[in-house]
């Protein structure tokens, strides 16, 4: 029998930056791209990779991400020998805890991996866009038997010191790893994804839980302690675009990235392997009105569009009313831009209404944020 | 309502000439997303009806394609179930592939004694009923079969269709096939009838000929009219019974706003498709749209006006699609313009600058061909 892997999603972070796009749902359910959410991209990766088993565990507004997520069946967790559930924390016979850190989210539910009983355990951040499978470095992590294998990228040196940043010797076997070191000796920065023989992890998290100062997160205190305590850790090097959406710029800049003007030979193309699946909203195809001007964009099924929309992503059930003009702009589900109107570097989040005629951030280069708060004042 | 079961009848009518020569009507592509078939699915997974019965006539492969996700459907596929239903007599010898047998072969879906009402319909008249309302309508009647209608100015546009005249209390006084342009009922080939009964019924009418079909057993219904219920139809129906239909038809939808609305726009009402998780749609800096439907996957690069675009097509840069419907994964390359064309899944348009057709006779190029 092959190898038995399970992956575990982190999805529990607010995403603070992301501000009011995370007022009531995590940041992994934060629209992208017109038709995806973000951990779209994670979930998407994990079936691509063959892995049928998939905990997402969920805390910060997790109803609306267990929702999502629910069986799996969107990403094809629902087969024979597939498994997705959605882990927010619970109350135990110990008591109720919230998740403290990344380590201890896994820790809480050692009895779910125990019960599937893997060989080797990944561990993924719900947060990032990136297309990918995990084969290579799950093959990777099986031939060096290291005890924990983590996935690098390569970053500018001036930006290294917000990652957390690897040394590695001449076969990538990691020699030191800082957490947002001040002064970097290496851009191999962590990307957060983690290949665990799940021996060697249940392990360390066992010991960690007991270290009453521990923050009890992988970067800060297990893959330290693993270093100090002689084991062989790997970097795998990893290729390709991947974006830590994790400010409103960054949002707003890395689905401009997806439109033929911006495109680099690395950015996410969505029609080639691996497929990114996503919730289909039952939506019919894109109308485009007799007056209409579209330019350099990603629109989604179910948009609506009778004005003029230029390097913009535009998602479903969008509509963009007669001599509307949206330009360089990201607008969510539900959107609703009456006539007349103008946006200008915006980001418009779920069920935002702009009126007729309103002129949103005309002339300004900042990228500003307007949800649907607005509607009711 | 599990009481009910639902038999969509693809013998039905329902051949469009060149572009059903591979495929039947029902899983022909329309308004760029769907197939024929979601619109009946889905006007019965909207009434929360579940048990339901697809008999097929003929391309068995092309129904199972696209309907064999039944989650898309279903309300609960569990305590739900979508049959297909083939009779396989009927292919050794195909005077007796007739819907009337096919169900006589498949007959145990009948025997359920959990089923109330069989609900016989199809899907060639594109509508947006509420089989929900049709049923209880039905048991208000009191009577053992209730036929579905609808009132037209002009027979027109229903030429082959069963027609229905009734007096002033809804009584029926004839069903009958008529040539006539004229002002009168058209029968939507949507029946409702109680079990028993239809059971009953296939077997006599068995007797009187192994080759008869749903429409010898609506007329021969007329020769009990007191048992027979009326119930009018007053959405907007289009009969899809040949090529120029099915191109005028779906082109009405991009210029009658008010057709588009009732269908798209109405938060109780969802037309269900299969997904094939394609990305949204891709225009390039120089793309030019207009008045069209566009689905996921596709790029465009080049100029759509007046057109319908299914997902994953091409558009390239120079290239332009006026007035035409243009299936899955077609590709328009540069320089080429296209005009009144129907092109069905994988055409090439490559080699030739203008292939224009008309209004009145627009070209169809069937699947895969290079032009």
């Amino acid at each position: 029998m092959a190898d038995k892997v399970v992956a575990m999603i982190l999805a529990g972070g607010k995403g603070t930056r992301l501000k009011a796009l995370t007022k009531k749902v995590a940041k992994p359910a934060v629209y992208f791209g017109g038709k995806y959410r973000i951990i779209d991209f994670s979930l998407s990766n994990v079936a691509n990779s063959d892995i049928q088993v998939c905990g997402v565990l969920t805390q910060y507004e997790s109803v609306a991400l267990n929702n999502y997520v629910g069986n799996g069946s969107i990403w094809g967790f629902d087969g024979v020998h597939g498994k997705c559930l959605p882990l927010p924390p619970r109350q135990t016979e110990e008591g109720a805890n919230w998740y403290k850190g990344t380590a201890d989210a896994i820790y809480q539910n050692l009895d779910f991996l125990d019960e599937e009983n893997p060989d080797y355990v990944i561990i993924l951040s719900g947060d990032h866009i990136y297309k990918t499978t995990y084969n290579d470095m799950i093959d990777l992590h099986k031939k060096s038997g290291a005890a924990c294998t983590i996935s690098v990228i390569e970053v500018p040196r001036d930006e290294a010191s917000r990652f957390g940043i690897l040394e590695v010797d001449g076969k990538d076997k990691i020699t030191k790893f800082v957490e947002k070191p001040k002064k970097p000796l290496s851009n191999l920065a962590s990307m957060g994804i983690y290949c665990f023989t799940y021996k060697e992890l249940r392990k360390a998290l066992i010991a960690d839980k007991k270290d009453p100062n521990s923050e009890n997160d992988f970067g800060k205190n297990i893959i330290p302690n693993l270093l100090n305590e002689g084991k062989k850790l790997m970097a795998y090097r990893f290729k390709g675009y991947w974006r830590d959406v994790g400010t409103l710029s960054s949002l707003h800049e890395a689905n401009l990235e997806l439109l033929p003007s911006n495109r680099s030979a690395d950015t996410i193309r969505f029609n080639e392997f691996p497929i990114v699946y996503s919730e289909d909203t039952h939506s019919m195809p894109q109308f485009f009105g007799k007056h209409a001007i579209v330019r350099d964009s990603l629109i989604n099924q179910g948009a609506k569009i009778y004005g003029t929309v230029e390097q913009s992503v535009i998602s479903n059930e969008v509509i963009i009313s007669d001599d509307a003009i949206v330009k360089r702009s990201v607008i969510m589900p539900g959107v609703v831009i009456g006539k007349g109107a103008e946006v200008y570097n915006a980001i418009l989040g779920p069920d935002t209404q702009i009126k007729d005629g309103e002129i949103i951030n005309k002339d300004s280069n900042e990228v500003v944020l307007l949800d649907y708060e607005r509607n009711l004042k | 309502m599990n009481n009910v079961l639902a038999l969509i009848d693809l013998y039905d009518g329902g051949e469009l000439g060149l572009l059903t020569n591979e495929k039947p009507l029902a899983s022909t592509t329309f308004l760029g997303r769907y197939a024929f078939i979601d619109f009946v699915l889905s006007n019965l997974s909207n009434s929360g009806i579940d048990q339901i019965g697809v008999l097929v006539k003929n391309h068995a492969n092309s129904i199972y394609k696209h309907i064999s996700n039944t989650n898309t459907y279903l309300a609960n596929p569990k305590t739900g179930s979508l049959n297909l239903l083939i009779n396989e007599k009927g292919i050794l010898n195909p005077v007796f592939n007739t819907d009337l047998n096919n169900i006589r072969e498949n007959d145990y879906l009948l025997y359920d004694d959990n089923i109330q009402y069989v609900l016989v319909t199809n899907s060639s008249f594109i509508m947006k009923i509420d089989y929900k309302q049709v049923i209880k309508e039905h048991i208000k009647s009191g009577k053992t079969v209730s036929l579905v209608y609808k009132n037209v100015d002009d027979t027109t546009e229903f030429a082959d269709c069963l027609r229905v005249v009734s007096d002033s209390l809804n009584n029926v006084q004839k069903i009958y096939k008529s040539k006539a342009k004229e002002s009168t009922g058209i029968v939507l080939n949507t029946m409702v009838i109680d079990r028993k009964l239809f059971l009953d019924l296939i077997k006599k009418i068995n007797t009187l000929s192994v080759v008869y079909n749903m429409d010898d057993l609506a007329t021969y219904l007329a020769n009990f009219v007191t048992q027979v219920n009326l119930i009018e139809y007053k959405g907007i129906v289009k009969y899809f019974d040949s090529f120029k239909k099915y191109y005028r038809y779906s082109l009405d939808f991009l210029n009658d706003e008010k057709l588009m609305n009732d269908y798209f726009n109405d938060p109780k009402w969802t037309f269900y498709t299969t997904t094939h998780d394609s990305r949204p749609v891709m225009y390039g800096e120089k793309a030019k749209v207009s008045n069209s439907l566009i689905s996921n996957g596709s790029t465009i690069l080049g100029t759509v006006k007046n057109s319908i675009i299914s997902r994953d097509v091409v558009i390239e840069e120079g290239a332009s699609v006026e007035n035409s419907i243009i299936f899955t994964h077609c590709v328009i390359k540069k320089g080429v313009s296209i005009k009144n064309v129907v092109a069905d899944k994988r055409v090439v348009f490559a080699n030739r600058e203008e292939v224009f057709g008309t209004t009145e006779e627009p070209l169809y190029f069937p699947r895969g061909v290079n032009v």
